[in-house]
């Protein structure tokens, strides 16, 4: 797989073909992250599509002081977040489940996980989803969402806490 | 040496192999004198696996999000016209985009199987 900076780079300089290689890469991990953050398919695909074109208009202007990743979902969640404000000044779409349900024992052990995620508060969700989904640090989560590395594990704490209740 | 409090903290990200070596080292030596511990590490671990494994239960996103990004990217095409027909033929197209580079392309279709001519958004995203 090519390395996420130099694909980044080519980007910036209009490669089309390393466009489509990142969006390979990244297009399904934002929509998993908008999916989490949002809990609605359609917000999703439009956090996903706003995310993925800003990348390409402003692939030139990543600095390089942080993952091309946190970069990303930074973008993705500043998106999600824009979308939230818009819908809360409009007729807000119901929730919906993570996925279709399936009555397979093994699945419906995930679904039980991604339900006792989505009792979570935003706020712990995303963290979850940053820390054992995409492997950030918590270093790298604290400066996705611009609050103090303390904020970042005590967040996790209490997430960590009501999913063992939840789960037992 | 960190104490209980601070090694139940740091417990997620060693877990997921990201913190510091020093971190990790001092998690490492905790772990070794403290069972309750092991056993904080053992239930974080599972639950990583149990999370990792329901987060890909999550469905990829539809390929129409690709068409539109990729329409976003290149521009919207203003104009088009087509010649050709379905079973045998040639097929001429002209568009105009947003960015206001005109593209021609051409194709011959056989039994319906489109064989490219000339494309001249060849570098263009596919």
């Amino acid at each position: 797989m090519p390395d996420t900076r130099d694909l980044l780079a080519r980007v910036a300089r209009r490669d089309a073909r390393a466009f489509r290689a990142l969006y390979t890469q990244y297009a399904d991990r934002v929509f998993r992250y908008a999916l989490t953050l949002l809990h609605n398919r359609h917000l999703a695909e439009e956090v996903t599509q706003e995310t993925m074109a800003a990348v390409w208009k402003g692939a030139g202007s990543f600095s390089g002081r942080s993952q091309v990743s946190t970069w990303i979902f930074g973008i993705a969640r500043n998106q999600a977040h824009t979308l939230l404000r818009r819908e809360a000044k409009g007729e807000r779409r119901p929730d919906e489940a993570l996925f279709l349900p399936d009555p397979a024992p093994a699945v419906e052990r995930e679904e039980r996980v991604l339900a006792a995620v989505g009792t979570l508060p935003e706020e712990q969700r995303e963290i979850v989803f940053l820390t054992f989904y995409e492997n950030l640090s918590y270093r790298a989560i604290a400066n996705l969402l611009a609050i103090p590395e303390g904020t970042v594990k005590s967040r996790m704490y209490h997430a960590k806490r009501r999913l063992a209740e939840a789960l037992g | 040496m960190i104490g209980c409090d601070k090694a139940r903290e740091l417990i997620p990200w060693y877990v997921n192999n990201t913190l510091a070596e020093d971190e990790a080292r001092e998690i490492a030596s905790h772990l070794a004198g403290c069972p309750t511990c092991r056993e904080e590490l053992a239930q974080a671990v599972r639950l990583s696996w149990e999370l990792r494994a329901a987060f890909d239960r999550i469905p990829t996103v539809p390929e129409r999000v690709w068409e539109k990004v990729r329409t976003r990217a290149q521009g919207i095409s203003l104009a088009r016209i087509d010649v050709g027909s379905f079973l045998l033929g040639l097929s001429l197209g002209l568009s105009i985009t947003r960015s206001g580079i005109p593209k021609f392309k051409s194709d011959l279709r056989l039994l319906g199987r489109k064989v490219a001519l000339f494309n001249s958004s060849k570098g263009g995203l596919k």
